[in-house]
């Protein structure tokens, strides 16, 4: 890990530091909460990018309280990729998925049924559920560090977090998503 | 950590691999383009361009305002001055209005039209354990030899009218008779193109693939899969997929190569998405992942459209898609431009053929036992069943 990569994670980085050193090893885990909100790659970098650009128009704004940078960059992060999930487009997603809630029978020209299977057991959790999970325990982010990012308390997160991992075995059957 | 903990990490983790990575760079270049992108913003604020941008709008009232009180007439739109970006649609060639499909051995199958008339039945000759791949008119099959890389051609009568002495590849998406293939080994990758036009002759032209990248069977066992060409648009796309199933099981890369030259036109790189599928015409390529299909223009890569599904094909004018959503069965055809589900199947189906030019799809049903032919505007015309348990020699 390189020293900016550690003065970020471990949340000492400060304002007076150079804008790209604090922000540029949060930028794939930006990417990666993203997709795991978005679940879409395209959309994902989308949110970054414009993340970025929101960073830098209130970099001189930030204010380190003991936390460091990650929390502040993912909370924007994720309140893009809710600003995408606004738009007209992702409402006509979200219809036609909800629509046709029915088991899933794989076609011969399936090539990943499992895949199929994973993604409709994310797409069981609601927004702040899979960022919820996928900070905690993806990221191994602390409850507190997760509530900054959410903008919930960190009781809250924990019953969020007890909620979508039930919802995620019920989908699945814990078994065969831990093998 | 508690073990309740613990298994729930590895739930998750299980859940949500694979996660996108980055290359190096990448970081530094969202932030650069960040950087320059809020700069050119904040020197295009002057107060001159407020001005501008105020006085346009002034402009566009009083305009309005006179239009609305019938003093001023627009001149009416004329017919295509502002056209939409929509695919071309070739008229349709004449051969094009048949479609074969077989029984699961390849040994017996149907002619039919994209009216929905049975033409013929047909036997298929030596084909015991080798399905036989009908020409997108159906006209034409190619019979490869199971133990020996030659393949025999017959015609939608059963009788053999040529053969060749290696493995001709899929058939051309356009409709053409024409096949090809991309072969790639340990010392480089080939392109080969066989014309069948005369199937008595079979031509066969081949190209090493060259640049921008190396093209080389990965060491790992690794393949690469073609998803299918045209030789009309000059192009074939083929994508790498990892080995076994894990965490980067899928699309590693797609990349396309022209026919003619064996010039790559694009190596992209991708973080293990489903298979992706070409247009007939080879201009638009989508690729499924996530829970959506981002279509795009080939070989630019220009994005032009998004379903919330993945898409396993294309109609023959690429209008519209057979497309199955992460949490909707059965499978439709959705105008992926507006999202307008065009059809729906009633259960688990598969997508047999396209008509070149069209928007007709012919679809077998689950287990075979109906087959059908449904059109751009939904309609479905009943076919004969195939003559045994049928094998879907799906679209490609």
């Amino acid at each position: 890990m390189s020293p900016a990569q550690t003065r970020v994670l471990t949340g000492s980085a400060r304002p007076a530091e150079p804008f790209e050193a604090a922000l540029e090893p949060l930028i794939e885990p930006g990417l990666q909460l993203a997709f795991a909100v978005l679940r879409d790659r395209h959309l994902a970098e989308d949110a970054v990018q414009e993340a970025a650009c929101k960073a830098w128009r209130s970099w001189h704004h930030y204010r380190d309280h003991g936390r460091g940078v990650r929390p502040w960059f993912l909370k924007i992060v994720l309140n893009q990729c809710r600003s995408m999930l606004r738009t007209p487009w992702w409402r006509l997603r979200r219809t036609t998925e909800e629509a046709g809630d029915q088991l899933v029978e794989p076609t011969p020209e399936q090539l990943h049924v499992d895949r199929i299977d994973l993604e409709r057991a994310i797409q069981g959790l609601d927004q702040g559920q899979r960022a919820a999970v996928y900070l905690h325990y993806v990221m191994d982010l602390p409850h507190a560090e997760v509530a900054e990012v959410l903008g919930i308390r960190a009781g809250t997160v924990k019953s969020r977090l007890h909620r979508a991992v039930a919802r995620l075995r019920r989908e699945l059957g814990a078994e065969e998503a831990e093998q | 950590m508690s073990d309740e903990e613990e298994r729930n990490r590895r739930l998750v983790r299980g859940v949500f691999r694979p996660l996108p990575t980055v290359g190096g760079g990448y970081g530094r270049h969202v932030l650069e383009r960040a950087r320059e992108q809020v700069r050119g913003q904040r020197a295009e604020r002057p107060g001159w361009v407020l001005g501008v941008i105020a006085g346009a709008l002034a402009v566009v009232i009083v305009v309005t305002l006179l239009v609305a009180s019938g003093r001023v007439r627009l001149p009416a739109p004329s017919p295509g001055t502002t056209p939409l970006p929509s695919p071309t649609v070739s008229a349709p060639d004449p051969a094009s209005q048949t479609v074969a499909y077989l029984s699961p051995d390849g040994q017996a199958g149907i002619l039919v039209s994209w009216t929905g008339v049975v033409l013929q039945t047909f036997n298929v000759p030596g084909t015991d354990t080798q399905p036989a791949y009908a020409s997108t008119d159906g006209r034409l099959l190619a019979v490869p030899d199971p133990q020996r890389p030659t393949t025999t051609i017959v015609n939608s009568s059963g009788d053999v009218v040529g053969s060749a002495p290696y493995s001709v590849g899929r058939w051309s998406k356009d409709g053409a008779h024409a096949t090809c293939s991309l072969d790639v080994t340990a010392q480089g990758a080939t392109v080969s193109v066989v014309d069948l036009s005369n199937p008595a002759q079979p031509r066969r032209t081949q190209h090493a693939v060259t640049g921008p990248a190396v093209l080389r069977a990965p060491s790992d066992g690794s393949q690469w899969y073609s998803i299918g060409c045209t030789v009309e648009s000059d192009r074939v796309v083929a994508f790498h997929m990892s080995r076994s199933p894990g965490p980067s099981y899928g699309a590693t890369e797609i990349i396309g190569v022209q026919l003619s030259t064996g010039r790559m036109l694009f190596d992209w790189k991708r973080q293990a998405e489903a298979s992706p599928a070409l247009s007939p015409d080879g201009r638009y390529l989508a690729e499924n992942g996530g829970g959506g299909s981002t279509i795009r223009e080939v070989p630019g890569g220009r994005i032009v459209g998004r379903v919330p599904g993945m898409v396993m094909a294309f109609s023959g004018d690429s209008r519209l898609v057979a497309m199955q959503e992460p949490r909707a069965v059965p499978p439709k055809l959705v105008a992926w431009r507006t999202g307008k589900t065009i059809w729906a199947a009633s259960g688990t189906v598969a997508f047999l053929a396209t008509r070149p030019g069209g928007g007709d799809m012919l679809v077998l049903s689950q287990g075979g036992r109906a087959v059908a032919i449904v059109d751009a505007s939904g309609h479905v015309v009943p076919l004969p069943a195939p003559p045994a348990d049928p094998h879907p020699h799906g679209v490609g």
